[in-house]
């Protein structure tokens, strides 16, 4: 025993090597992922045939690259974004920003919540609160409208209603793996169907009037 | 395996240098820093398996000696300055940190200026959060701005929308994941009765103590509800 010890001993310069090496990898890796660029998988079926267009079929997902520098500015329609889900606090969710606050979307019927998700399916109670917008969903302000890129698979706003801009956690920036579509940005080339009404009049009126009140 | 010397120094100390003396002519034939073959080895070639021991540092020979030079003490400084940093982000990224709030919505819990609450990072996205805390959370209207109020609600309790005696009396029930917040002042306090009910991925934090005056110490917040009251205060 004392002669693994004096051995241990006798090595120690190679051992605290390794433990500050593996402490400032960890540290770095940690500081890089929670404010600039994470790298995080897409296991779900919403965003077919845009990103992970095989996850139903093999269980292959491509693995996405994300600008996590000041996620909620500049949102943009058309962007993807990585969101923590309203109901479900420890889990986060990706899908594609449809419109912004301010704006009206015209409600895709082919998108009202169903069981299963099939066209004619029974309704579950998110669909009571998709009809009541009767067609038209105006974004509150500080909120986004989100919708998956597969209309037939994805819970998005038309399930949940409008997601706030605080939630935006990431935007894309590119696919990682597979390696054959590595640097790719292939959400670009989808354009979606959903319309969008542009606002008519300046929303940040409505938070200013907010901000006038005091915190 | 040194077993009879004494171990090597502390390849990071410094060694004085002799100014006194011209500097030696570097030998050309070993460079500085790679350590001498030990005279043991009964091959004139080393084996793998030392050149990686050698390359790992894991080999008992020291290596040469650093000097107190500047550039060698700013390396230093950066070092630890850096190590340092990534250690307080990790700290105050999932355990405690600092903030300082002002305005007039948690009177008479926080005052409107000068408090500094400690949040303990713990509790966030709402984890062992219960009916009473005073949370931190991004505000889910003003992006970017950090709120501080009281939970009165959780997922699935009924709350009133609105202010006591004001209003219908409307009762809502709170939504799977969120949380329903109100500010301790009523009459000046922007919440969920506002905005609506509270993700409880917004949320950051709990606040778990304040820190009024720097010369007193920290006090802790009293979590919990009670009933409210009509207090005629100086806002302060």
């Amino acid at each position: 025993m004392s002669t693994l010890l004096r051995q241990i001993y006798g090595y120690r310069r190679g051992l605290w090597y390794v433990v500050s090496g593996s402490l400032w990898g960890l540290g770095a890796a940690g500081f890089i992922n929670d404010n600039f660029l994470e790298i995080s998988a897409i296991v779900g079926p919403s965003m077919t045939p845009t990103l992970s267009p095989d996850v139903e079929a093999t269980g292959a997902c491509d693995h996405l690259a994300w600008n996590k520098w000041d996620a909620c500015s500049n949102v943009r329609r058309g962007d993807v974004v990585l969101f923590g889900i309203p109901s479900r606090p420890e889990d986060t969710a990706v899908k594609r920003v449809i419109a912004v606050e301010g704006e009206t979307v015209i409600l895709n019927p082919n998108r009202r919540p169903r069981k299963g998700y099939t066209k004619n399916g029974p309704d579950v109670h998110e669909s009571r609160s998709w009809d009541a917008w009767e067609g038209r969903a105006k974004v509150p302000p500080g909120h986004v409208w989100v919708e998956g890129d597969n209309w037939r698979k994805s819970k998005d706003s038309n399930w949940s209603g409008p997601i706030s801009r605080s939630l935006i956690l990431g935007k894309a920036v590119c696919v990682v793996r597979p390696v054959k579509r590595f640097g790719l940005r292939p959400w670009e080339q989808y354009k979606s169907r959903t319309k969008v009404l542009r606002a008519q009049i300046d929303t940040r009126s409505d938070v200013e009037a907010l901000d006038a009140m005091g915190p | 395996m040194p077993t009879n010397s004494k171990p090597p120094p502390n390849p990071r100390r410094f060694v004085p240098t002799d100014k006194s003396q011209a500097k030696p002519a570097p030998t050309p034939a070993s460079p500085p820093t790679t350590p001498t073959t030990p005279p043991t080895t009964p091959t004139p070639r080393l084996t793998l398996y030392r050149k990686t021991l050698r390359y790992l540092h894991l080999n008992p020979t020291a290596p040469a000696a650093r000097h107190r030079t500047f550039s060698n003490l700013l390396g230093d400084f950066l070092y630890y300055f850096l190590a340092a940093g990534l250690a307080l982000h990790v700290f105050t990224k999932n355990g405690y940190t600092l903030g300082q709030a002002y305005g007039i919505s948690m009177l008479p819990t926080i005052a409107s200026f000068g408090d500094w609450l400690l949040i303990s990072k713990t509790y966030r996205h709402g984890r062992n959060c219960h009916v009473g805390d005073v949370v931190s959370f991004r505000h889910p209207v003003n992006t970017g701005s950090y709120n501080v109020k009281r939970i009165v609600g959780m997922s699935g309790d009924f709350v009133l929308a609105y202010t006591p005696e004001e209003g219908e009396g409307t009762m809502v029930q709170v939504p799977e994941g969120h949380c329903w917040v109100v500010g301790d002042d009523l009459k000046w306090s922007q919440d969920s009765r506002m905005y609506g009910p509270l993700p409880l991925a917004l949320v950051t934090g709990k606040v778990v103590a304040k820190w009024s005056s720097w010369w007193r110490w920290p006090e802790a917040l009293e979590q919990g509800l009670r009933d409210a009251v009509i207090e005629d205060g100086d806002v302060d």
